[in-house]
């Protein structure tokens, strides 16, 4: 690493988080000037997203080979009041929380009370969507049986394609300017929306163009005062090249950074997407100019390195903006879900792995950063090489990079109907889920609580929680004659509740293509141009509207305990069982001692506990996929619970599996905390008797220590371990490379283990930064450990 | 059909052998070495204890058998259930104990069904057996993992219950027959850890013509004491303690020198 790379990131790690009044003045400022304006919403968001462009601060840090900050410094970060406002008290617990703080200075919570909590009060995004929601999504919703991701970031989930590398935002003016000159005004009854959906698109253009344009003035202003020679020619190249992209097609690698990093701060100041935004199959859209720099001179491996470690230290520079609310602890991280895609095939299908690969996987393992994160795509046609070098990082224990199936990821975006080179194109983004990148929008909704809905199956469509009548009555399992009888008593709940969650999403979805046009991300993505017709309301080439199942190994446990217990071998009665889980086990040890020792689970490769896994999917699978949206979209399944298994498992009560009152439930469909005995091969044998290949996305998290990977041959096993679980048709895998010890000595003296990055459930984070219960879940998880 | 007395199967098994393997540990063994680390397999009968089984901070006395009787149909199906793992990792089913070979009718039926199913095959023996033994199971088995433990004679019989003299003579007959042998040493502090031990060992490798075999050395770890105390057996590593002596590190160094491919771990 270089001086001036070290430096950066320092300065990085350094910075502290904190929240800039910035953003929010400036939206207020235009709303209270231009807000009665006659211009349509989608022109209206424009001309804010311009605004903003014009009027927020330039920051250049010294030394930075790729421009451009979001707030007014690193790690500066904005708020979006028009989607949902921080009270003056979200604000305090923001200041003053031990995890995930960020910092409020008196003069940004003066700018809150005094002029934005005032103007925005009652005019929220947020609050228009509760207004507009039903006492039964209400109630649900406050039970604990999903979560909704729009209540308080805008729909993002989607990834850059290749548009960019090929177009400048001059020739994307051009493309605008000739779909209006195509509009059919005297046919086509939707023209005139599209006119003004186009009219907006151009207008954030030109915004980009303008932000690029006053980096360069201040670039050149700087070079003027600079007194050194070498600093000054590089501070007049960069603001050449600020002056080059986004406006024209890149001509090299650096451009092509710069102009990525430009229309990233765009998306992320437009709105606050949920996963930020992201370059996605990066080193397929660099070989290109690598490749020329390298035969043409103009570009060395050493110096293309340190451009991308000066493009790494830019996401790091991005957390997450900060959420109010219970959300806080459904999902609380600096991460943004930025995950940079390596490897896979190209286009035409041949195998992608080339030196730009090599090259990022490097950076990755020496930059050792939050975010962005990483992962490298594994298809049948890459070489084990590839690999072994992805595996030598994910043993130095930093949690990444996570690995991937992309013969797996294309077949699944081919069921959903994706063209083979868009599916080709695509890869993972966020946690797991499956996209085509730059002509997909793929809307995760909420999180599904599946134990929550077994829990209020077991009690006749009561929360146990809450006392409340939240299901239809399906009977007491008391009288229930058969197992099968208690499933379609689930089945006919889960049916229900998937009913409410998704009439809610569509009443959110059409809020949001009405009121939230997204005209600046909606240039990215193809076919918005082309059709007239914003990101948010159906514009992509494929859309696609996610509803994730959180909690299968714990549901299969659960159902296994009852009809291993209760109806197979009646060791105990459902009313005892009941009994006992209603105690929360409290002087039923012994039942509970069998319940987790002598009861089958899943994760051993057991038939028979994987059976109601099987049928869980299966039953959540019909309930879901294939139902239409608002915008077009199709509803599809995934299964993955970023850290929302804790937040499910604190509303649901003790279970049948043993599990205790408030406890984690399980994560993606990994097997309950350290219930898998029988080592990863059984739990992939486990994990892959439903179908990956009909979602959209599954998460396997496999925690392994350190001497796992204690030689060349060790590795070599690894890598043909995650080669058969992609056999199988699994999705994705995650190693966690720590001892448990490691993790309790960090527990005790969080102050040594600062450094500390542990895979949680699809990206990583600080171990510090987690909160206790799932530092001890972490701990908890099985440590495999071979021999 | 045939059964065979298991104490545990291991899947994903990565130190016994080529590729992702399952390991199959057969209960019973002639041997009684002080070091041993499974002491659970050395009856070869089922053995029931009690012990205190954790339940968050509870602690609750539990029964437990080690061991059970398992027909051959049965072990092939859970064996089976990792073919795909072995075939992309070039893997396959290693036999370990106890002693494998104390149980040859069944071993040699497994053998022999694990071939026909075309999986990579191993055993794990200390070589006390008789010479019919080995030639019985020799055309069904890929690789043998073979032990030796102590080159003096008289230390062999204290430390292990037997002499080795049957064991070394097994060991060069199966050179004598090409056999794919594999040797391991385990470098146990207090009892083959001296420098009259290595230079003996190293003597022996090099007369008997080892060197194009691969060695393992097994360093010793005490993580059989709470088994030991489940079975209520004694222990008798604990009275050695920590004596001095040379490291696997030394061990390696010195095997090293006369050309042999030497590795820590198994």
């Amino acid at each position: 690493m270089t001086e001036r790379i070290k430096k950066l990131r320092n300065q990085s790690l350094n910075a502290i988080n904190k929240i800039s009044a910035e953003r929010a003045l400036l939206i207020t400022e235009f709303y209270k000037s231009h807000g009665n304006l006659e211009v349509s919403i989608p022109v209206q968001r424009a001309l804010s997203f311009k605004y903003i462009m014009e009027n927020k601060s330039i920051c250049i840090n010294d030394g930075e080979w790729i421009v451009g900050e979001r707030g007014p410094a690193p790690k500066a970060t904005p708020t979006y009041p028009e989607i949902c406002l921080h009270t003056t008290k979200d604000l305090d617990i923001l200041n003053s929380r031990e995890k995930v703080s960020f910092k409020v200075d008196r003069e940004t919570r003066k700018a809150y009370e005094e002029v934005i909590i005032p103007f925005w009060t009652g005019k929220t995004h947020r609050e228009r969507i509760f207004r507009n929601m039903e006492q039964e999504w209400i109630n649900c919703y406050d039970a604990g049986i999903f979560t909704e991701f729009q209540e308080q970031r805008a729909p993002g989930h989607t990834v850059l394609g290749k548009k960019i590398y090929k177009k400048g935002m001059l020739d994307i003016l051009q493309d605008i300017g000739s779909t209006i000159g195509k509009l059919d005004f005297f046919n086509d009854p939707k023209a005139l929306d599209q006119l003004e959906e186009l009219r907006a698109m151009e207008i954030t253009a030109k915004a980009i163009l303008r932000l690029a344009e006053r980096h360069a003035d201040k670039l050149d202003q700087l070079a003027a005062e600079e007194k050194e020679e070498e600093k000054r020619e590089e501070l007049e190249a960069l603001a050449k090249i600020c002056r080059n992209v986004p406006a024209k097609k890149p001509q090299n690698f650096h451009e092509a950074l710069q102009y990525y990093w430009f229309v990233h701060l765009g998306v992320i100041t437009e709105m606050n997407p949920w996963d930020s935004f992201n370059p996605g199959r990066l080193d397929q859209h660099l070989l290109p100019f690598y490749r020329q720099g390298i035969a043409d001179g103009s570009l060395t491996a050493d110096r293309a390195q340190e451009l991308l470690q000066s493009f790494w230290v830019k996401f790091n520079n991005h957390p997450s903006p900060p959420k109010v609310g219970v959300t806080a602890e459904e999902s609380n991280t600096y991460t943004d879900f930025c995950l940079i895609n390596l490897g896979g095939l190209t286009e035409e299908g041949t195998d992608a792995v080339n030196e730009v690969t090599y090259l990022m996987l490097d950076v990755i393992e020496e930059m050792r950063l939050l975010q962005p994160s990483s992962m490298v795509q594994v298809s049948k046609k890459n070489p084990d090489r590839f690999v072994e070098r992805t595996v030598k990082i994910i043993k130095t224990g930093f949690g990444q990079p996570s690995v991937f199936n992309t013969d797996a990821i294309v077949q699944e975006l081919l069921r959903q109907g994706k063209d083979i080179v868009d599916a080709r194109n695509g890869g993972a983004s966020g946690c797991v889920e499956s996209g085509a990148f730059g002509t997909e929008a793929y809307i995760l909704t909420g999180y599904f609580n599946l134990v929550k809905v077994l829990e209020i199956a077991l009690n006749n469509g009561v929360d146990p929680k809450t006392e409340k009548t939240v299901g239809p009555e399906t009977g007491d399992p008391n009288d229930f004659e058969s197992f099968d009888h208690l499933l379609e008593a689930f089945k006919t709940q889960l049916n229900h509740f998937i009913d409410i969650k998704i009439r809610g999403n569509n009443v959110i979805e059409r809020m949001f293509s009405k009121y939230m046009p997204v005209p600046f991300l909606s240039i990215l993505i193809d076919d918005c141009i082309d059709r007239g017709t914003d990101y948010n309301a159906g514009g992509a080439r494929y859309n696609t509207s996610y509803i994730q199942g959180v909690g299968l190994g714990s549901i299969t446990d659960m159902l296994t305990s009852i009809r291993y217990h209760v109806f197979d071998e009646k060791t105990f009665s459902w009313a005892e069982l009941k009994h006992a889980t209603d105690a929360n086990f409290a002087g039923f040890n012994r039942m509970r001692a069998q319940l987790v020792y002598d009861t089958p689970k899943y994760g051993n490769d057991d038939d028979y506990a994987d059976a109601q896994a099987t049928w869980v999917f299966e039953a959540f699978y019909n309930a879901v996929n294939g139902r239409p949206s608002p915008r077009g979209a199709t509803y599809r399944i995934n299964m993955l619970p970023t850290t929302c298994h804790v937040y499910f498992g604190k509303v649901t009560g003790a279970t049948p599996d043993g599990r205790l009152d408030g406890e984690p439930l399980s994560e993606g469909i990994s097997p309950f905390q350290g219930m898998d005995k029988q080592g990863p091969t059984a739990v992939m044998l486990s994990a892959t008797k439903f179908d990956h290949l009909r979602t959209g996305g599954t998460l396997l998290n496999q925690k392994i220590t350190p001497d796992f990977f204690d030689s060349e041959h060790a590795i070599q096993k690894v890598v043909k371990l995650i080669r058969s679980y992609f056999r199988l048709d699994g999705h994705h895998i995650q190693f966690n490379v720590v001892s448990a010890e490691t993790l309790r000595d960090a527990q005790k003296h969080p102050e040594k283990y600062q450094d500390l990055i542990v895979r949680v459930v699809g990206y990583s984070d600080y171990f510090n930064d987690l909160g206790v219960d799932l530092q001890n879940e972490i701990i908890r998880r099985t440590a495999h450990n071979g021999c | 059909m045939s059964s065979v007395t298991i104490f545990d199967i291991k899947r994903f098994a990565i130190h016994d052998g080529p590729g992702i393997r399952t390991t199959v540990f057969l209960k019973g063994c002639p041997m009684d070495c002080w070091w041993c680390h499974n002491p659970e397999s050395r009856k070869s009968e089922p053995e029931k204890v009690t012990y205190n089984r954790m339940l968050g901070d509870l602690k609750l006395e539990t029964k437990q058998v080690y061991g059970k009787k398992m027909d051959t149909d049965t072990l092939m199906e859970e064996i089976l259930k990792d073919k795909l793992f072995f075939e992309e990792s070039g893997g396959g089913v290693t036999f370990s104990g106890g002693e494998p070979l104390y149980q040859i009718e069944g071993l040699s039926e497994l053998l022999n069904r694990c071939k026909k199913q075309g999986l990579h095959t191993t055993i794990d023996t200390c070589g006390y057996a008789p010479w019919a033994s080995l030639e019985m199971v020799l055309p069904f088995t890929d690789l043998i993992l073979y032990d030796l433990k102590l080159m003096d004679s008289r230390s062999h019989k204290k430390f292990t219950g037997v002499k080795n003299d049957l064991i070394i003579h097994n060991l060069k007959k199966l050179m004598a027959q090409n056999a794919r042998v594999e040797l391991r040493i385990p470098v146990v502090p207090g009892i083959n850890n001296s420098a009259e031990e290595l230079t003996r060992f190293k003597a022996f490798l090099q007369e008997n013509s080892m060197i194009p075999h691969k060695l393992h050395l097994l360093p010793y770890h005490s993580i059989a004491d709470n088994k030991y105390e489940k079975l209520r057996a004694k222990n008798r590593m604990k009275d050695i303690g920590q004596k001095e002596g040379l490291t696997v590190h030394d061990f390696k160094c010195a095997l090293a020198t006369i050309g042999i491919d030497v590795e820590t771990g198994g």
